[in-house]
């Protein structure tokens, strides 16, 4: 078992007023799934996301990610475990403006002190893999939408990571290139067993998910798997 | 940390040229004053020290009696001394040249023995003729030998003529021979001459008086054995020293004011400092997103802090080379200001051989630059450390305004705590017990109002708020709003202007209390028609004493009345030592009637009852000022022993006097002073006009009659209190440089902090443009939010300057140095820190707003 979330629960305060965005959620991920979470706005799911992530600490229950409780580590060593075994993939890209797309990928290899040298070969075989080859040295005010976001998926592999968290990755795409950002995500589910977990409120985004778990006021309201139709080869042998 | 630098930390500092650039000269000029001040600093202390060693030659002890000196006969005791191998004799005066009559124009006089001084102090001219001879020099009597760097500076040449004024009035002095810069003509900067002890001794009225004996002891006889068989056979009004003792109490002499310069000089690199904070926090604000992101992707809050501190480590040690540069050339230019006020305020000659700027001194000045970079780097980082990586996922302008507010609170209680600190420190002299405390309260009293400063600018700005509707135009409407809306901001630019005007009304303060104090002093106290002295500035007693014998030819001049007939009008004011330090004494002859209730001012006792007492006295009896009394604990009936030529004599204090050299003065009965010194000079003449007779009539005749015979100086009431007054700008006139750099600092602080705030609100200029703002409506609102930082700063630093101006000189000037000053509100200053504000911050807004009214529309539109 991946990840194994129990009992979470998380409340917000704000003065007197309190707020629980997570009411005692308990699930398990296998490796190589693809999940997705789905619900509408205020459900949890970017707070379950979070919490998986390590962004946040749970008010009470516990987030164990392969055999490690995450929420009873510290600052410094959920940031450790952050860019060596989690990737990920933002709604607007989170691409760091001064950096190149080459750069960008390396980055969390970068903060961890390894020489871009070292990092540089698996960067550039991702921006390949994901067809940027031509705009490995461009900025991402020089980059469309799509390509923003599929340097920010070539930057969560580059750590060959355990889980790849991806928070709305097509929000903020057309409806095209979206398909093709989540074809690619499921590919890299199936083909090279990547575990991936995606909240999205899209109903069509969540079906590419070999998995959907639906949220609704911080419960689980439904988990089932959903049968998924043979997809065309789309990653290349690629060591994940 | 090395990829943190390369590839997030270094391509932020090349994209932001201008405001690294800016941060960068800001630093510069922080540092460059602070080195300034040190470099000058050490070269006095270094120069001081070895004028005292050159003249000092081999002589391991140094007996002295005063500034008038003692028997000659002496040596022939001095010499019999067991332990005493050599014993030296000398004069010390300091001549000035007759063409001059300002102090700088002067020069230290050396009357030898040449026979005796080659076993103590060596000589080297140019032409090796008169040293090798002395035979030569005393068959010449006005024979003078004079360094080469004095020669070259007054053109002057061997056996050209040098006119010097003299006890005896100008004497012109043929140069024998020029000296190498080796051994004592090394000391005061190479203004120095040779002359033969007896005339020396002649020439500046020293009678039979030597000033000084240096003594080189047998080798098998240790210095405090001889000091103590010294001390048994001269008896007391002697004092003994070794050349290392008179190093140190010089060096402890100048120390409070040297402490004052390097406060003042920490201000300026305070104000570098709050630019680094402001530049940090600024960039931490602008790239929250960024540190979010890199939080989310797994950076640590350690490497956060480090990520903005090694940036400033760049800044910072350019920052800190340059201002090496830049102090070591303000230091050239500020030396002769700085060190020409010290010797005013102590009224001795000080010189800086030269500015000395070690390797060593360079490499610590970078060190201290790069450290206070860094330490003013850190809290803000500490702040970028703090930021959640979920602020990568949301907006956060409502969190961080909110921030905002909070913080502003908390600096406003910090700045309320400091300078409720600095206050009761002030008050209960707290400072005075420990070092730290005073530090403490010094640094507070500039951090205080530093972090008070910028919330009473936003409190009033939001009291402008309530301002009914339609007060003010839209423009100025819309640049208050931009104010009010980004506190933190607002609170930055302030903070960097507000030191620098602080500052400004600060020394201004100070300057104008202690200008209307002694002025109005003055007014009360000085009220002959004229002086009659000698070369030097008569203001500050740094003249060539005259012979008292000339009072009478000056009465014979027409339209000349004594003010006191048949009692004298001369007054001596010479230097002596108490407790280690050097006051003044003013010896006076008893003036009329009708100046007696004028010419001592009191601050507790009718100046005719102690007129009464100083004179009627039967036994020795002085009045001392506030501050003697003050500093050396004393009170009126106290009796205090000092030492005379004639021993040590008990005097009486009679009573309280207003006056303000420092270290104190004590007034005496010139007769009673005749008698113990034994010392008939007179520094300067008081006189008054007949009526009938004019200033210049009298003047004329007295320059006809005795000007040239005995180089008098007729100076009017008028021109002595115009001396004063220069004496005391002069004392200050360092300070325009600090508020001028600090001002700098300030102005950089807010043209940075101005051109961030045009970039952050592109997109809204753009709007405003999109809906038909015109440029120049643009441009006009930053510069009114320049302008009304400005104003609104500068009427706060107005406010808090004259507040830590009022609680210096009401106490702390007091502890220091027992001066009792009044408080005088700096009307001047008021206007002039308010223009500057005003000023200051509209060249601080100019290119703001020009880069703010050429943006094109779409693109700020597009602006994210």
């Amino acid at each position: 078992m991946l990840l194994k979330i129990q009992n979470v629960k998380k409340t917000y305060s704000h003065g007197d007023q309190s707020l629980d965005a997570l009411v005692n959620i308990s699930l398990e991920v296998d490796a190589g799934q693809f999940v997705s979470i789905m619900g509408p706005s205020g459900s949890g799911k970017s707070t379950l996301l979070h919490l998986m992530g390590g962004l946040d600490k749970p008010s009470s229950g516990r987030v164990i990610i392969n055999d490690q409780a995450i929420e009873s580590l510290t600052d410094d060593e959920v940031s450790r475990f952050r860019r060596r075994s989690l990737g990920f993939i933002f709604q607007f890209f989170n691409l760091l403006p001064n950096l190149t797309a080459l750069e960008n990928v390396a980055l969390p290899r970068l903060l961890d002190n390894i020489p871009m040298k070292e990092i540089e070969p698996r960067a550039r075989e991702l921006l390949k893999m994901m067809n940027l080859e031509k705009r490995m040295n461009h900025r991402p005010n020089q980059l469309s939408g799509g390509e923003m976001q599929r340097v920010a998926i070539a930057r969560a592999l580059v750590s060959k990571p355990l889980l790849i968290l991806a928070d709305e990755p097509t929000g903020n795409l057309d409806s095209k290139t979206g398909k093709s950002i989540l074809t690619l995500l499921s590919s890299l589910a199936s083909e090279q067993g990547q575990t991936v977990i995606m909240v999205t409120h899209d109903i069509n985004a969540a079906a590419y998910g070999s998995r959907v778990i639906g949220l609704r006021d911080g419960s689980v309201e439904y988990d089932r798997s959903v049968h998924q139709p043979e997809p065309k080869p789309m990653i290349q042998n690629l060591d994940l | 940390m090395k990829n943190l630098l390369l590839y997030i930390g270094l391509p932020h500092l090349k994209l932001k040229p201008l405001r690294s650039f800016l941060t960068l000269i800001g630093v510069s000029f922080g540092i460059a004053l602070y080195v300034a001040i040190a470099i000058i600093n050490h070269s006095t202390k270094n120069s001081m020290k070895e004028s005292i060693d050159a003249v000092a030659g081999k002589a391991k002890l140094i007996v002295t009696a005063g500034p008038v000196g003692f028997d000659e006969k002496k040596i022939a005791i001095i010499k019999k001394i067991p332990g005493v191998k050599f014993a030296i004799p000398m004069v010390e005066a300091r001549a000035y040249f007759a063409d001059t009559k300002e102090p700088s124009g002067s020069l230290y006089v050396l009357g030898v023995d040449l026979l005796q001084e080659q076993s103590i102090r060596s000589y080297k001219s140019t032409d090796h003729k008169v040293i090798d001879d002395p035979l030569i020099f005393f068959n010449q009597p006005d024979s003078i030998i004079i360094t080469k760097k004095l020669a070259v500076e007054r053109k002057l040449e061997v056996n050209s003529k040098i006119s010097l004024a003299t006890a005896n009035g100008i004497h012109a002095f043929t140069i024998r021979g020029l000296l190498e810069p080796e051994g004592a003509a090394r000391a005061y900067g190479g203004s120095l001459a040779i002359m033969d002890i007896d005339g020396a001794m002649f020439s500046f009225g020293k009678g039979h008086k030597i000033d000084r004996a240096d003594i080189v002891p047998e080798t098998n006889y240790s210095i405090d054995e001889i000091k103590l068989n010294l001390t048994k056979a001269l008896g007391p009004g002697f004092l003994i020293e070794t050349p290392e003792l008179q190093s140190s109490q010089l060096e402890a002499m100048v120390g409070s004011q040297q402490m004052m310069l390097t406060f003042f000089s920490s201000i300026a690199l305070l104000a570098g400092l709050f630019l680094i904070i402001n530049s940090i926090s600024i960039a931490v604000t602008e790239r929250r997103k960024e540190i979010g992101i890199l939080r989310a992707l797994g950076a640590t809050r350690f490497s956060m802090v480090w990520l903005f501190v090694i940036e400033v480590i760049g800044t910072g040690l350019l920052g800190s080379i340059f201002g090496c540069l830049l102090g070591r050339v303000l230091a050239e230019v500020l030396s002769k200001q700085v060190v020409s006020a010290m010797a005013t305020q102590f009224q001795m000659q000080i010189t800086v051989n030269e500015l000395e700027f070690t390797p060593s001194n360079i490499a610590f000045s970078i060190l201290i630059g790069t450290a206070a970079s860094i330490f003013a780097a850190f809290w803000p980082s500490l702040k970028a450390a703090k930021i959640h990586p979920l602020e990568s996922m949301k907006g956060y302008l409502e969190t961080h305004q909110k921030d905002a507010s909070k913080l502003a609170i908390k600096l406003m209680i910090l700045g309320c705590i400091i300078l409720g600190f600095v206050t009761v420190s002030s008050i209960f002299s707290w400072g005075k017990h420990s070092t730290i405390l005073n530090i403490l309260t010094n640094t507070g009293s500039v951090v205080g109002p530093a972090i008070l400063g910028p919330y009473i600018v936003l409190l009033f700005l939001g009291l402008l708020e309530k301002a009914p509707r339609g007060t003010f135009s839209t423009v100025f409407h819309f640049a208050h709003e931009n104010l009010l809306r980004n506190p933190k901001r607002t609170f930055s630019n302030v903070m960097a202007l507000l030191v620098g005007l602080f500052l400004v009304m600060l020394i201004a303060t100070i300057r104008i209390s202690f200008h209307d104090t002694l002025m109005g002093w003055l007014d009360q106290t000085f009220v002959s028609d004229l002086l009659v002295t000698s070369n030097g500035r008569v203001a500050t007693s740094e003249v060539q004493a005259l012979s008292e014998k000339i009072q009478e030819e000056i009465l014979a001049v027409p339209g000349i009345r004594p003010l006191g007939a048949g009692r004298g009008s001369g007054m001596r004011a010479i230097r002596i030592p108490y407790q280690g330090k050097q006051i003044s004494l003013k010896a006076m002859d008893r003036f009329a009637d009708f100046y007696e209730s004028r010419y001592i001012a009191s601050p507790d006792t009718e100046s005719k009852e102690l007129i009464n007492r100083l004179f009627e006295s039967k036994k020795p009896l002085l009045l001392a000022s506030e501050n003697f009394l003050l500093q050396q604990k004393l009170k009126n009936g106290d009796t205090i022993n000092l030492d005379t030529p004639n021993g040590r004599i008990p005097f009486q204090i009679g009573g309280t006097i207003s006056d303000y050299a420092p270290n104190g003065v004590i007034y005496m009965d010139r007769k009673i002073y005749k008698k113990y010194w034994n010392d008939a000079l007179i520094s300067a003449f008081a006189f008054n006009i007949l009526p009938g007779y004019t200033l210049e009539q009298v003047r004329s005749d007295i320059d006809r009659r005795l000007g040239r015979k005995r180089n008098l100086m007729v100076i009017s009431n008028a021109e002595f209190k115009l001396q004063t007054q220069q004496a005391i700008e002069q004392s200050f006139a360092y300070t325009k440089a600090i508020e001028f750099i600090a001002l700098i600092v300030g102005l950089l602080g807010l043209l940075n902090t101005m051109l961030i705030s045009v970039i952050e609100r592109t997109r809204e200029i753009g709007v405003l443009r999109a809906v038909g703002s015109v440029k120049a409506q643009i441009s006009k609102m930053i510069i009114l939010e320049a302008i009304l930082q400005g104003f609104l700063g500068g009427f706060v630093a107005i406010i808090l300057g004259s507040y830590i101006g009022w609680l210096y000189i009401k106490y702390n000037l007091v502890d220091s140095s027992g001066w009792i000053i009044d408080f005088h509100l700096a009307f001047s200053a008021i206007l002039y820190t308010m223009l500057t504000g005003i000023f200051v911050s509209m060249i601080a807004g100019y290119f703001p707003s020009k880069k703010a009214s050429s943006l094109v529309i779409t693109e700020a539109l597009d602006y994210k």
